[in-house]
Protein backbone atom coordinates (compact mmCIF):
# COMPACT_ATOMS: atom_id res chain seq x y z
CA UNK A 1 0.00 0.00 0.00
CA UNK A 2 1.53 3.11 -1.09
CA UNK A 3 1.24 6.11 1.79
CA UNK A 4 0.52 9.71 0.52
CA UNK A 5 1.60 12.90 1.23
CA UNK A 6 -2.13 13.75 2.33
CA UNK A 7 -1.75 10.90 4.70
CA UNK A 8 0.96 12.46 6.27
CA UNK A 9 -0.71 15.63 6.46
CA UNK A 10 -3.97 14.21 8.11
CA UNK A 11 -1.73 12.45 10.88
CA UNK A 12 0.19 15.67 11.74
CA UNK A 13 -3.14 17.23 11.54
CA UNK A 14 -4.63 14.82 14.26
CA UNK A 15 -1.95 14.96 16.48
CA UNK A 16 -2.10 18.51 16.48
CA UNK A 17 -5.44 18.19 17.63
CA UNK A 18 -4.60 16.31 20.14
CA UNK A 19 -1.87 18.49 21.33
CA UNK A 20 -4.10 21.10 21.43
CA UNK A 21 -6.65 19.31 23.50
CA UNK A 22 -3.84 18.60 26.14
CA UNK A 23 -2.66 22.30 26.26
CA UNK A 24 -6.17 23.66 27.10
CA UNK A 25 -6.44 20.88 29.71
CA UNK A 26 -3.48 22.27 31.20
CA UNK A 27 -4.23 25.84 30.51
CA UNK A 28 -8.07 25.47 31.47
CA UNK A 29 -7.37 23.15 34.61
CA UNK A 30 -9.04 24.62 37.74
CA UNK A 31 -8.17 24.19 41.07
CA UNK A 32 -9.14 25.57 44.60
CA UNK A 33 -6.63 26.91 47.11
CA UNK A 34 -7.32 26.66 50.68
CA UNK A 35 -6.12 29.51 52.19
CA UNK A 36 -5.52 28.79 56.12
CA UNK A 37 -4.81 30.70 59.06
CA UNK A 38 -4.99 27.84 62.03
CA UNK A 39 -2.75 26.63 64.19
CA UNK A 40 -0.56 23.73 62.80
CA UNK A 41 1.57 21.56 65.61
CA UNK A 42 3.19 23.72 67.47
CA UNK A 43 2.71 26.65 65.49
CA UNK A 44 0.10 29.40 66.08
CA UNK A 45 -2.12 31.15 64.04
CA UNK A 46 -1.39 34.81 62.74
CA UNK A 47 -3.28 37.17 63.75
CA UNK A 48 -3.91 39.15 60.34
CA UNK A 49 -2.60 37.92 56.87
CA UNK A 50 -3.26 38.45 53.37
CA UNK A 51 -2.67 36.38 50.11
CA UNK A 52 -2.10 37.70 46.94
CA UNK A 53 -2.42 35.47 44.00
CA UNK A 54 -1.21 36.35 40.66
CA UNK A 55 -2.03 39.96 41.07
CA UNK A 56 -5.10 39.66 42.80
CA UNK A 57 -5.63 40.62 46.49
CA UNK A 58 -7.54 38.38 48.73
CA UNK A 59 -9.73 39.78 52.17
CA UNK A 60 -7.50 39.64 55.23
CA UNK A 61 -7.44 36.16 56.82
CA UNK A 62 -7.62 36.17 60.80
CA UNK A 63 -6.85 33.61 63.40
CA UNK A 64 -8.66 30.55 62.58
CA UNK A 65 -10.11 31.23 59.73
CA UNK A 66 -10.07 30.10 56.64
CA UNK A 67 -10.72 31.61 53.12
CA UNK A 68 -10.18 29.91 49.71
CA UNK A 69 -8.79 30.96 46.23
CA UNK A 70 -9.92 29.62 42.71
CA UNK A 71 -7.62 29.80 39.99
CA UNK A 72 -6.60 28.11 36.57
CA UNK A 73 -3.86 26.76 35.59
CA UNK A 74 -0.86 25.23 37.56
CA UNK A 75 1.18 27.68 37.84
CA UNK A 76 1.01 30.88 40.31
CA UNK A 77 2.54 33.82 41.51
CA UNK A 78 1.87 33.55 45.61
CA UNK A 79 2.45 36.91 48.02
CA UNK A 80 1.56 36.63 51.55
CA UNK A 81 1.44 39.80 53.66
CA UNK A 82 1.39 39.43 57.31
CA UNK A 83 2.23 41.34 60.58
CA UNK A 84 4.19 40.28 63.06
CA UNK A 85 4.45 40.63 66.92
CA UNK A 86 6.13 44.00 66.76
CA UNK A 87 3.47 44.80 64.39
CA UNK A 88 5.76 44.81 61.58
CA UNK A 89 4.68 44.43 58.13
CA UNK A 90 6.23 41.67 56.34
CA UNK A 91 5.70 39.82 52.80
CA UNK A 92 6.84 36.25 51.89
CA UNK A 93 6.72 36.05 47.74
CA UNK A 94 6.89 32.77 46.80
CA UNK A 95 5.80 30.62 43.14
CA UNK A 96 3.52 27.40 43.64
CA UNK A 97 3.07 25.01 41.01
CA UNK A 98 -0.16 23.08 41.81
CA UNK A 99 -0.25 19.12 40.70
CA UNK A 100 -2.06 19.24 37.77
CA UNK A 101 -4.16 16.13 38.84
CA UNK A 102 -5.06 18.00 42.55
CA UNK A 103 -8.46 19.70 42.12
CA UNK A 104 -8.07 21.31 46.04
CA UNK A 105 -5.40 22.08 47.90
CA UNK A 106 -4.55 23.65 50.90
CA UNK A 107 -2.36 26.01 52.15
CA UNK A 108 -1.33 26.43 55.42
CA UNK A 109 -0.05 30.54 56.15
CA UNK A 110 1.09 30.11 59.74
CA UNK A 111 3.69 26.96 58.66
CA UNK A 112 4.92 29.08 55.06
CA UNK A 113 5.34 32.80 57.69
CA UNK A 114 7.18 30.38 60.23
CA UNK A 115 9.42 28.43 57.31
CA UNK A 116 9.69 30.66 54.80
CA UNK A 117 12.20 28.60 52.52
CA UNK A 118 10.48 25.59 53.37
CA UNK A 119 9.66 23.06 50.33
CA UNK A 120 6.08 23.76 48.98
CA UNK A 121 5.21 19.88 49.53
CA UNK A 122 5.17 21.22 53.25
CA UNK A 123 2.50 23.95 53.71
CA UNK A 124 0.68 23.60 50.39
CA UNK A 125 -0.75 19.81 50.27
CA UNK A 126 -3.45 17.90 48.97
CA UNK A 127 -7.30 18.49 50.53
CA UNK A 128 -10.16 16.07 49.97
CA UNK A 129 -13.31 17.94 50.11
CA UNK A 130 -16.16 16.69 52.87
CA UNK A 131 -18.69 19.09 51.46
CA UNK A 132 -22.10 17.71 50.79
CA UNK A 133 -22.94 17.57 47.28
CA UNK A 134 -26.19 19.70 47.59
CA UNK A 135 -27.87 17.90 44.99
CA UNK A 136 -30.83 15.47 46.31
CA UNK A 137 -29.94 11.76 47.58
CA UNK A 138 -32.42 10.06 45.50
CA UNK A 139 -31.68 12.70 42.52
CA UNK A 140 -34.08 10.54 40.13
CA UNK A 141 -33.42 10.29 36.71
CA UNK A 142 -35.80 12.19 34.11
CA UNK A 143 -35.20 10.77 30.70
CA UNK A 144 -38.35 11.06 28.74
CA UNK A 145 -39.21 14.12 26.78
CA UNK A 146 -40.99 15.70 29.01
CA UNK A 147 -38.41 18.33 27.96
CA UNK A 148 -41.65 19.73 25.32
CA UNK A 149 -41.53 23.22 26.89
CA UNK A 150 -38.38 23.58 27.26
CA UNK A 151 -36.21 26.98 25.95
CA UNK A 152 -34.40 27.08 22.76
CA UNK B 1 -49.91 43.34 -24.14
CA UNK B 2 -50.12 45.03 -20.66
CA UNK B 3 -52.72 42.92 -19.63
CA UNK B 4 -50.70 39.94 -20.11
CA UNK B 5 -47.64 41.24 -18.17
CA UNK B 6 -50.70 42.59 -15.06
CA UNK B 7 -51.44 38.55 -15.04
CA UNK B 8 -47.94 37.77 -15.05
CA UNK B 9 -46.90 40.34 -12.61
CA UNK B 10 -49.87 38.94 -10.21
CA UNK B 11 -48.94 35.09 -10.65
CA UNK B 12 -45.44 36.02 -9.68
CA UNK B 13 -46.75 38.05 -6.84
CA UNK B 14 -48.92 34.88 -5.76
CA UNK B 15 -46.18 32.55 -6.10
CA UNK B 16 -43.69 34.64 -4.17
CA UNK B 17 -46.26 34.81 -1.54
CA UNK B 18 -46.72 31.30 -1.58
CA UNK B 19 -43.11 30.15 -1.68
CA UNK B 20 -42.48 33.11 1.32
CA UNK B 21 -45.80 31.69 3.13
CA UNK B 22 -43.62 30.72 6.27
CA UNK B 23 -41.56 33.55 6.60
CA UNK B 24 -44.70 35.96 5.74
CA UNK B 25 -46.50 34.77 8.44
CA UNK B 26 -44.34 34.96 11.43
CA UNK B 27 -43.75 38.25 9.95
CA UNK B 28 -47.32 39.17 11.29
CA UNK B 29 -47.32 37.35 14.41
CA UNK B 30 -44.42 39.23 15.17
CA UNK B 31 -46.23 42.71 14.31
CA UNK B 32 -49.12 41.83 16.40
CA UNK B 33 -47.30 40.10 19.22
CA UNK B 34 -44.43 42.64 20.12
CA UNK B 35 -46.88 45.54 21.49
CA UNK B 36 -49.16 42.65 23.09
CA UNK B 37 -46.00 41.32 24.94
CA UNK B 38 -45.63 44.61 26.65
CA UNK B 39 -41.50 43.69 26.65
CA UNK B 40 -39.47 47.07 25.80
CA UNK B 41 -37.79 47.28 22.20
CA UNK B 42 -34.07 46.80 24.19
CA UNK B 43 -35.43 43.91 26.27
CA UNK B 44 -36.43 42.33 22.83
CA UNK B 45 -33.15 43.04 20.96
CA UNK B 46 -31.06 41.61 24.08
CA UNK B 47 -32.75 38.42 24.10
CA UNK B 48 -33.02 38.15 20.05
CA UNK B 49 -29.16 38.66 19.90
CA UNK B 50 -28.14 36.56 22.75
CA UNK B 51 -30.24 33.58 20.58
CA UNK B 52 -28.75 34.52 17.76
CA UNK B 53 -25.36 34.04 18.84
CA UNK B 54 -26.23 31.32 20.49
CA UNK B 55 -28.41 29.52 18.18
CA UNK B 56 -26.60 30.52 14.70
CA UNK B 57 -23.86 27.59 15.09
CA UNK B 58 -26.58 25.02 15.13
CA UNK B 59 -29.05 26.19 12.32
CA UNK B 60 -25.86 26.49 10.10
CA UNK B 61 -25.10 23.16 10.65
CA UNK B 62 -27.76 22.25 8.59
CA UNK B 63 -26.86 23.79 5.58
CA UNK B 64 -24.19 20.87 4.04
CA UNK B 65 -27.02 18.46 3.58
CA UNK B 66 -29.39 20.46 2.32
CA UNK B 67 -26.59 21.18 -0.19
CA UNK B 68 -26.20 17.43 -0.30
CA UNK B 69 -29.98 16.66 -1.15
CA UNK B 70 -30.53 14.83 1.78
CA UNK B 71 -33.47 17.30 3.51
CA UNK B 72 -32.77 18.67 6.95
CA UNK B 73 -30.45 16.76 9.06
CA UNK B 74 -32.99 15.63 11.75
CA UNK B 75 -30.15 13.23 12.62
CA UNK B 76 -28.26 17.08 14.08
CA UNK B 77 -29.48 15.61 17.88
CA UNK B 78 -26.39 12.93 17.11
CA UNK B 79 -23.94 15.76 16.73
CA UNK B 80 -25.33 17.78 20.10
CA UNK B 81 -24.84 14.37 22.05
CA UNK B 82 -21.33 14.17 21.44
CA UNK B 83 -21.15 18.01 22.25
CA UNK B 84 -22.61 17.09 25.31
CA UNK B 85 -20.13 14.44 25.88
CA UNK B 86 -17.35 16.75 25.45
CA UNK B 87 -19.26 18.89 27.54
CA UNK B 88 -19.57 16.31 31.02
CA UNK B 89 -15.93 15.00 30.48
CA UNK B 90 -14.53 18.55 30.94
CA UNK B 91 -16.87 19.28 33.66
CA UNK B 92 -15.71 16.00 35.50
CA UNK B 93 -12.14 17.25 34.80
CA UNK B 94 -12.79 20.65 36.40
CA UNK B 95 -11.43 22.51 33.33
CA UNK B 96 -13.18 26.11 32.82
CA UNK B 97 -13.76 28.89 30.35
CA UNK B 98 -13.14 28.35 26.79
CA UNK B 99 -10.23 25.72 27.16
CA UNK B 100 -13.00 23.90 28.46
CA UNK B 101 -15.00 24.88 25.26
CA UNK B 102 -12.33 23.80 22.90
CA UNK B 103 -11.13 20.91 25.13
CA UNK B 104 -15.22 19.79 24.56
CA UNK B 105 -15.10 20.53 21.32
CA UNK B 106 -11.88 18.78 20.53
CA UNK B 107 -13.79 15.94 22.56
CA UNK B 108 -16.82 15.62 20.76
CA UNK B 109 -15.40 15.33 17.10
CA UNK B 110 -14.27 11.92 17.19
CA UNK B 111 -17.54 10.97 18.30
CA UNK B 112 -19.20 13.38 15.83
CA UNK B 113 -17.16 11.85 13.14
CA UNK B 114 -18.54 8.14 14.40
CA UNK B 115 -22.14 9.08 14.65
CA UNK B 116 -22.04 10.77 11.91
CA UNK B 117 -21.06 8.32 9.56
CA UNK B 118 -23.39 6.22 10.92
CA UNK B 119 -26.04 7.90 9.80
CA UNK B 120 -24.62 9.12 6.57
CA UNK B 121 -24.44 5.21 5.88
CA UNK B 122 -28.10 4.50 7.05
CA UNK B 123 -28.87 7.29 5.04
CA UNK B 124 -27.87 6.17 1.85
CA UNK B 125 -29.89 2.72 2.10
CA UNK B 126 -32.61 5.28 2.55
CA UNK B 127 -32.78 7.51 -0.17
CA UNK B 128 -35.33 9.56 -0.75
CA UNK B 129 -36.38 9.13 3.31
CA UNK B 130 -33.94 10.73 4.58
CA UNK B 131 -35.45 13.04 6.80
CA UNK B 132 -37.82 10.64 8.72
CA UNK B 133 -34.65 8.16 9.01
CA UNK B 134 -32.29 10.42 10.01
CA UNK B 135 -35.06 11.51 12.62
CA UNK B 136 -36.05 7.74 13.75
CA UNK B 137 -31.98 7.05 13.76
CA UNK B 138 -31.97 10.90 16.60
CA UNK B 139 -34.42 8.58 18.77
CA UNK B 140 -32.22 5.20 18.38
CA UNK B 141 -28.71 6.99 19.32
CA UNK B 142 -30.76 8.76 21.96
CA UNK B 143 -31.31 5.29 23.68
CA UNK B 144 -27.91 4.65 23.84
CA UNK B 145 -27.05 8.01 24.49
CA UNK B 146 -29.05 7.51 27.85
CA UNK B 147 -27.61 3.82 28.25
CA UNK B 148 -23.49 5.13 28.27
CA UNK B 149 -24.43 8.12 29.98
CA UNK B 150 -26.78 6.53 32.76
CA UNK B 151 -25.24 3.59 33.09
CA UNK B 152 -21.50 3.25 31.57
CA UNK B 153 -20.33 6.92 33.41
CA UNK B 154 -19.14 5.83 36.45
CA UNK B 155 -18.44 2.64 36.04
CA UNK B 156 -16.77 1.75 32.63
CA UNK B 157 -16.14 5.48 31.90
CA UNK B 158 -14.35 7.12 34.54
CA UNK B 159 -16.34 10.09 35.82
CA UNK B 160 -15.25 11.27 39.69
CA UNK B 161 -16.59 14.09 40.57
CA UNK B 162 -19.81 14.01 43.24
CA UNK B 163 -21.23 16.59 41.90
CA UNK B 164 -21.57 15.51 38.43
CA UNK B 165 -21.93 11.25 39.33
CA UNK B 166 -25.22 10.17 41.13
CA UNK B 167 -25.66 9.17 44.61
CA UNK B 168 -25.75 5.16 43.46
CA UNK B 169 -22.16 5.92 42.09
CA UNK B 170 -22.49 5.34 38.25
CA UNK B 171 -24.47 7.55 35.78
CA UNK B 172 -24.73 11.12 35.37
CA UNK B 173 -27.16 13.64 37.58
CA UNK B 174 -30.02 15.16 35.45
CA UNK B 175 -28.20 18.64 35.46
CA UNK B 176 -24.77 19.48 34.72
CA UNK B 177 -23.69 23.05 36.03
CA UNK B 178 -21.62 24.58 33.28
CA UNK B 179 -21.16 28.08 35.55
CA UNK B 180 -17.66 28.05 35.08
CA UNK B 181 -17.72 28.41 31.10
CA UNK B 182 -21.11 30.21 31.28
CA UNK B 183 -20.61 32.75 28.65
CA UNK B 184 -17.17 32.18 28.75
CA UNK B 185 -17.31 33.40 24.43
CA UNK B 186 -20.38 35.59 24.70
CA UNK B 187 -18.46 37.70 27.15
CA UNK B 188 -14.83 37.61 25.33
CA UNK B 189 -15.17 40.94 23.88
CA UNK B 190 -17.98 43.03 25.54
CA UNK B 191 -19.81 45.52 23.91
CA UNK B 192 -23.27 47.03 24.45
CA UNK B 193 -25.73 48.57 22.54
CA UNK B 194 -28.65 50.29 23.24
CA UNK B 195 -28.51 48.79 26.22
CA UNK B 196 -28.05 45.13 25.40
CA UNK B 197 -25.32 43.35 25.78
CA UNK B 198 -24.00 41.68 21.98
CA UNK B 199 -21.80 38.50 22.16
CA UNK B 200 -19.36 39.86 19.52
CA UNK B 201 -16.77 37.31 19.93
CA UNK B 202 -19.64 34.68 19.47
CA UNK B 203 -20.44 36.47 15.66
CA UNK B 204 -17.21 36.48 14.79
CA UNK B 205 -16.94 32.95 15.21
CA UNK B 206 -20.84 32.20 13.13
CA UNK B 207 -19.32 34.65 10.71
CA UNK B 208 -16.19 32.76 10.07
CA UNK B 209 -18.15 29.31 9.93
CA UNK B 210 -20.81 31.61 7.20
CA UNK B 211 -17.24 31.84 5.09
CA UNK B 212 -16.20 28.37 5.40
CA UNK B 213 -19.39 27.45 4.04
CA UNK B 214 -19.27 30.25 1.17
CA UNK B 215 -15.23 28.80 0.68
CA UNK B 216 -16.95 25.46 1.04
CA UNK B 217 -19.35 25.93 -1.66
CA UNK B 218 -16.44 26.48 -4.21
CA UNK B 219 -14.40 23.49 -3.40
CA UNK B 220 -14.38 20.60 -5.09
CA UNK B 221 -16.45 18.67 -2.58
CA UNK B 222 -18.74 21.44 -2.64
CA UNK B 223 -19.70 21.10 -6.01
CA UNK B 224 -19.84 17.65 -5.42
CA UNK B 225 -22.32 18.06 -3.23
CA UNK B 226 -24.74 20.12 -5.24
CA UNK B 227 -24.29 18.41 -8.04
CA UNK B 228 -25.62 15.14 -6.01
CA UNK B 229 -28.10 17.43 -4.98
CA UNK B 230 -29.24 18.09 -7.94
CA UNK B 231 -29.32 15.05 -9.49
CA UNK B 232 -27.56 11.89 -8.25
CA UNK B 233 -27.27 9.52 -11.28
CA UNK B 234 -26.35 12.33 -13.48
CA UNK B 235 -23.76 13.32 -10.56
CA UNK B 236 -22.50 9.32 -10.31
CA UNK B 237 -22.47 9.36 -14.23
CA UNK B 238 -19.87 12.12 -13.97
CA UNK B 239 -17.54 10.05 -11.81
CA UNK B 240 -19.22 11.91 -8.51
CA UNK B 241 -18.87 9.25 -5.63
CA UNK B 242 -22.29 9.74 -4.78
CA UNK B 243 -22.50 7.85 -1.64
CA UNK B 244 -19.07 9.14 -0.15
CA UNK B 245 -20.08 12.33 -0.75
CA UNK B 246 -23.66 12.34 0.93
CA UNK B 247 -21.47 10.43 3.81
CA UNK B 248 -19.28 13.56 4.24
CA UNK B 249 -22.56 15.82 4.11
CA UNK B 250 -23.70 14.08 7.28
CA UNK B 251 -20.67 14.18 9.00
CA UNK B 252 -20.21 17.78 8.40
CA UNK B 253 -23.40 18.55 9.58
CA UNK B 254 -22.77 15.94 12.77
CA UNK B 255 -19.21 18.16 13.41
CA UNK B 256 -20.68 21.63 13.53
CA UNK B 257 -24.15 20.51 15.38
CA UNK B 258 -21.67 19.32 17.99
CA UNK B 259 -19.44 22.20 18.58
CA UNK B 260 -23.19 24.23 18.11
CA UNK B 261 -24.11 22.28 21.23
CA UNK B 262 -21.45 23.56 22.90
CA UNK B 263 -21.83 27.14 22.02
CA UNK B 264 -25.48 27.07 22.79
CA UNK B 265 -24.98 25.10 26.58
CA UNK B 266 -22.39 28.01 27.36
CA UNK B 267 -24.85 30.41 26.81
CA UNK B 268 -27.27 28.03 28.55
CA UNK B 269 -24.87 27.57 31.73
CA UNK B 270 -26.52 24.23 32.65
CA UNK B 271 -27.05 21.07 31.15
CA UNK B 272 -29.89 19.09 31.38
CA UNK B 273 -28.34 15.34 30.23
CA UNK B 274 -31.45 13.61 29.21
CA UNK B 275 -32.99 16.30 27.58
CA UNK B 276 -31.27 19.11 26.28
CA UNK B 277 -29.85 17.28 22.88
CA UNK B 278 -33.88 16.28 22.27
CA UNK B 279 -36.08 19.04 20.69
CA UNK B 280 -32.63 20.83 19.62
CA UNK B 281 -32.90 19.32 15.84
CA UNK B 282 -36.61 20.12 15.80
CA UNK B 283 -36.28 23.60 16.80
CA UNK B 284 -33.02 24.18 14.84
CA UNK B 285 -35.02 22.75 11.49
CA UNK B 286 -38.33 25.26 12.63
CA UNK B 287 -35.81 27.94 12.73
CA UNK B 288 -34.55 27.14 9.14
CA UNK B 289 -37.98 27.04 7.64
CA UNK B 290 -39.43 30.05 9.37
CA UNK B 291 -36.19 32.31 7.42
CA UNK B 292 -37.66 31.07 3.86
CA UNK B 293 -35.48 27.38 3.52
CA UNK B 294 -37.46 24.31 2.26
CA UNK B 295 -36.22 20.66 1.99
CA UNK B 296 -33.83 21.28 -0.95
CA UNK B 297 -33.19 24.85 -0.61
CA UNK B 298 -31.33 26.94 2.08
CA UNK B 299 -29.01 29.50 2.20
CA UNK B 300 -27.38 31.52 5.04
CA UNK B 301 -29.42 33.87 4.86
CA UNK B 302 -32.71 31.90 5.48
CA UNK B 303 -30.51 30.82 8.87
CA UNK B 304 -30.43 34.73 9.77
CA UNK B 305 -34.02 35.93 8.95
CA UNK B 306 -35.41 32.44 10.57
CA UNK B 307 -33.57 32.66 14.35
CA UNK B 308 -34.56 36.32 14.38
CA UNK B 309 -38.28 35.45 13.87
CA UNK B 310 -38.57 32.31 15.31
CA UNK B 311 -36.98 33.79 18.29
CA UNK B 312 -38.98 36.88 18.26
CA UNK B 313 -42.28 34.62 18.63
CA UNK B 314 -40.31 32.23 20.90
CA UNK B 315 -39.49 35.54 23.39
CA UNK B 316 -43.03 37.38 23.24
CA UNK B 317 -45.52 33.95 23.12
CA UNK B 318 -45.73 33.44 26.80
CA UNK B 319 -46.05 36.85 27.60
CA UNK B 320 -48.38 36.95 24.67
CA UNK B 321 -50.64 34.11 26.15
CA UNK B 322 -50.46 35.72 29.70
CA UNK B 323 -51.45 38.92 28.53
CA UNK B 324 -54.32 37.34 26.01
CA UNK B 325 -55.66 34.76 28.16
CA UNK B 326 -53.92 35.21 31.56
CA UNK B 327 -52.00 31.68 30.95
CA UNK B 328 -48.78 31.64 30.36
CA UNK B 329 -48.27 27.98 29.74
CA UNK B 330 -50.53 28.72 26.43
CA UNK B 331 -47.94 30.67 25.06
CA UNK B 332 -45.31 28.11 25.84
CA UNK B 333 -47.61 25.43 23.89
CA UNK B 334 -47.98 27.76 21.42
CA UNK B 335 -44.48 28.40 20.43
CA UNK B 336 -44.05 24.22 20.49
CA UNK B 337 -47.28 23.81 18.29
CA UNK B 338 -45.98 26.39 15.91
CA UNK B 339 -42.60 24.36 15.86
CA UNK B 340 -44.62 21.20 14.45
CA UNK B 341 -47.07 23.07 12.67
CA UNK B 342 -43.81 25.30 10.98
CA UNK B 343 -42.35 21.84 9.84
CA UNK B 344 -45.50 20.73 8.71
CA UNK B 345 -46.29 23.69 6.74
CA UNK B 346 -43.13 23.54 4.88
CA UNK B 347 -42.97 19.94 4.04
CA UNK B 348 -46.47 20.32 2.57
CA UNK B 349 -45.62 23.36 0.63
CA UNK B 350 -42.69 21.22 -0.37
CA UNK B 351 -44.94 18.61 -1.60
CA UNK B 352 -47.20 20.95 -3.67
CA UNK B 353 -44.24 22.58 -5.40
CA UNK B 354 -42.83 19.60 -6.03
CA UNK B 355 -45.65 17.98 -7.58
CA UNK B 356 -46.72 20.90 -9.48
CA UNK B 357 -43.25 21.24 -11.49
CA UNK B 358 -43.55 17.15 -11.79
CA UNK B 359 -46.92 17.85 -13.75
CA UNK B 360 -45.59 20.83 -16.00
CA UNK B 361 -42.72 19.10 -17.03
CA UNK B 362 -44.94 16.48 -18.36
CA UNK B 363 -47.16 18.74 -19.74
CA UNK B 364 -43.94 20.54 -21.65
CA UNK B 365 -42.76 16.69 -22.61
CA UNK B 366 -46.39 16.21 -23.80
Amino acid sequence: MKIGRSFYIRIAAIILVILLGVLMFFIGKQHTILLDNNKVGDIRALDEVTVTIDGVEGLPIYSRMRDQAIVTGQGHKLAVTYVDSSWEEHTIEREIKIPLSENMVILYLPYLVENPDSPQEEWLQHFESQAIVSAPADDEVVTSDDAMLMDF
Amino acid sequence: MSGKLDMKNKISVKELAISNLVPILFICICIIGIPLSGYSGSYILNEVLSRLGRNSFLVLSLLIPVMAGMGLNFGMTLGAMAGQIGLIFVSDWNVVGIPAMVLAAIISTPISILLGWLCGTILNNAKGREMVTSYIIGFFMNGVYQLVVLYFMGSIIPITSSALVLPRGYGIRNTVNLETMRKSLDNLIPFNIFGASVPVATFILVAVFCLIIVWFRRTKLGQDMRAVGQDMEVARQAGIKVEKTRVLSIILSTVFAGYGMIIYLQNIGTLNTYNSHSQIGMFSIAALLVGGASVDKASIKNVFIGIILFHTMFIIAPTVGRNLIGEAQLGEYFRVFVSYGVITLALVLYEIRTRREARKALEEAE
